[in-house]
């Protein structure tokens, strides 16, 4: 029985996750979205049951031997290797149909042979649209924060005075960082949200918590900050944010482990907001944590218990 | 009022809205191309639930629709044609964004609502989707998925499976019904193998389609009838009107 591995494992969330799984006893497959020539996957379908083998360098692997995956790739055209190569080019044309076969084996195992996949990357998508995933949050029965979606600047006024401020940010998943709305400073620039849709949000004051959901488990940190988006506390208030551990209310936990499940996302991480005003609220769920930082300033074991998930055979 | 959502060159949507208008129903026809240069879009999302209104000037406000069929594949973004690349891009990640979170809570019946993966509804993986058909009972060719696969592997591997005889067939699947079985049946020339309805509903079911319009291709040989591939795009009028008038139907469904 095998883990496979599918990210750069020098980045640190893999690196982590290598250790823990070396500290668990396993030997993982690791596919290297840039060692594509030195790798190979061949797969398909054969009396509906999904069959092949992954070859890394001289060692290959037969699917029905994985466990588990852990699925942090890049996208070829991300591969440093393949910086300006043409669509056309072999090389590139070979890493793509190796991202694209691994990306329907990861897609299918799960109902083909019982693996577990942490996470597919079709669920991963839910967090390309924050007010849709809020409504999927919603139904998890967390509170969100009231929100306008609007291309109107009368409208975007208007709710950034009915909350007594607000903060703004992308829709997407792109340039995704918050910053606080102000009416007088940026009454020019509001007028060229007719253009594009902007998402507003009441700001919600209080402290942050990050919980790391793996499978039935969760490891929460609190965050110690003054800045309205603590990941750039830094460059928004001058020093960086700090964490520590948190021991989560248990009825928070499991509606967090369930809102994961229901997002297919057996390895999440649950923003959330303790709110002045007695709230939980919750701000997103991210789909593939880069959790180094909670692992190592926070002391939370979260490589650990990710590794022995994967290697719990399903 | 009804409103059906596409590209701007999906004929099928066209012959649909056409269908909808000769048949006494006020249907509003809104292509990416018209969502894209609309006046005003706006959505809440808050503690007193979910509402929207997309104001599209002299063609209507979308706000109460009773029925929407969403045939969006692409985001509304040709007003940002000409920009640069970058800030495109960034654009088309924001309207996709709104436009799944808009689509997501729209009121009415609403065949598709989209999926993080396909604004246009469920879109699993063609190798997930043959698996699940499988799981659910249909007959799936033997094929392999290498280097420079087609993108329709799955129909090329069901006409090689089903030999010299093979004939391809389209299905329209609503709500995991086949729409006009019996028509299908005599286009086939030959009845549904036992149990076929039902794995076609399973499989619905199981891409997320239980309340879904989709498409599914079929290789026909002898008596054995292969899945081949699924769509969230169907073509509407191999069901002709028996699925204009299901569509109709859904309004009547609808909760008050």
């Amino acid at each position: 029985m095998s883990v496979m591995v599918w990210g750069v494992p020098t980045e640190s969330p893999v690196a982590l996750l290598l250790e823990a799984l070396s500290r668990n006893g396993a030997d993982p497959v690791v596919v290297h979205p840039r060692q594509f020539l030195e790798q190979s996957v061949d797969i398909g379908l054969s009396g509906g049951e999904l069959r092949g083998s992954i070859r890394v360098q001289d060692r290959t692997t037969d699917v029905g031997d994985i466990v588990g995956v852990y699925v942090r790739p890049i996208e070829p055209e991300l591969v440093p290797e393949l910086k300006d190569v043409a669509a056309d080019d072999p090389a590139m044309q070979r890493a793509r149909a190796q991202f694209d076969a691994l990306m329907a084996f990861t897609e299918a195992a799960p109902d083909a042979l019982g693996c577990r996949v942490a996470s597919r990357l079709s669920a991963m998508a839910s967090n390309m649209s924050k007010p849709y995933q809020a409504q999927l949050v919603q139904k998890g029965g967390f509170d969100t924060p009231e929100t306008v979606v609007t291309d109107d600047p009368d409208e975007a006024r208007a709710f950034v005075r009915a909350h007594r401020g607000a903060i703004y940010k992308s829709v997407s998943g792109v340039r995704s960082i918050v910053s606080i709305v102000d009416l007088d400073r940026d009454a020019e620039r509001l007028e060229l949200i007719r253009w594009c849709p902007v998402q507003f949000q009441e700001n919600v004051r209080g402290r942050d918590v990050r919980v790391h959901v793996v499978g039935d488990e969760v490891y929460a940190a609190i965050v110690d900050s003054s800045a309205t988006d603590y990941r750039y506390a830094r460059a928004q208030v001058g020093e960086d944010a700090t964490l520590a551990p948190y021991a989560l209310p248990d009825e928070v936990a499991e509606r967090c482990v369930v809102l994961a499940r229901d997002l297919d996302l057996p390895f999440a991480g649950v923003d959330l907001k303790l709110a002045d005003d007695g709230r939980i609220v919750c701000f997103e769920v991210n789909p593939s944590p880069g959790y180094s930082w909670y692992e190592t300033a926070a002391g939370l074991p979260i490589s650990d218990a990710l590794a022995r998930w994967l290697m719990r055979a399903a | 009022m009804f409103v059906v959502l596409c590209d701007l060159d999906d004929s099928a949507a066209l012959w649909l809205d056409a269908r909808f208008r000769d048949l006494g129903q006020s249907s509003l026809l809104v292509t990416s191309g018209l969502l894209s240069f609309a006046r005003r879009r706006s959505q809440w999302i808050g503690r007193e639930g979910t509402r929207a209104v997309v104001d599209l000037g002299d063609a209507g406000v979308i706000d109460q629709p009773d029925l929407v069929v969403n045939r969006l594949l692409s985001p509304p973004v040709a007003a940002w044609q000409w920009a640069r690349p970058g800030e495109r891009d960034y654009a088309a990640a924001e309207m996709t964004a709104f436009t799944l979170s808009w689509l997501a809570a729209v009121p009415g019946a609403v065949r598709n609502r989209p999926s993080p993966t396909c604004l246009a509804g469920p879109s699993p993986h063609p190798l997930r989707a043959a698996v699940v058909a499988h799981r659910a009972g249909l007959d799936v060719p033997d094929a392999d998925l290498g280097a420079g696969t087609s993108p329709l592997w799955l129909l090329e591997a069901a006409v090689r499976n089903a030999g010299q005889a093979a004939r391809v067939f389209h299905l329209v699947v609503l709500d995991g019904r086949i729409v006009d079985a019996d028509g299908v049946e005599q286009r086939v020339g030959a009845q549904m193998p036992e149990g076929f309805s039902s794995s076609i509903a399973r499989f619905a079911a199981a891409v997320g389609a239980a309340e879904g319009l989709i498409g599914i291709d079929i290789v026909v040989a002898g008596s054995r009838w292969w899945f081949a591939g699924m769509t969230p795009l169907p073509d509407l009028m191999f069901a002709g009107d028996a699925l204009v008038q299901d569509l109709i139907g859904l309004v009547e469904k609808v909760p008050a």
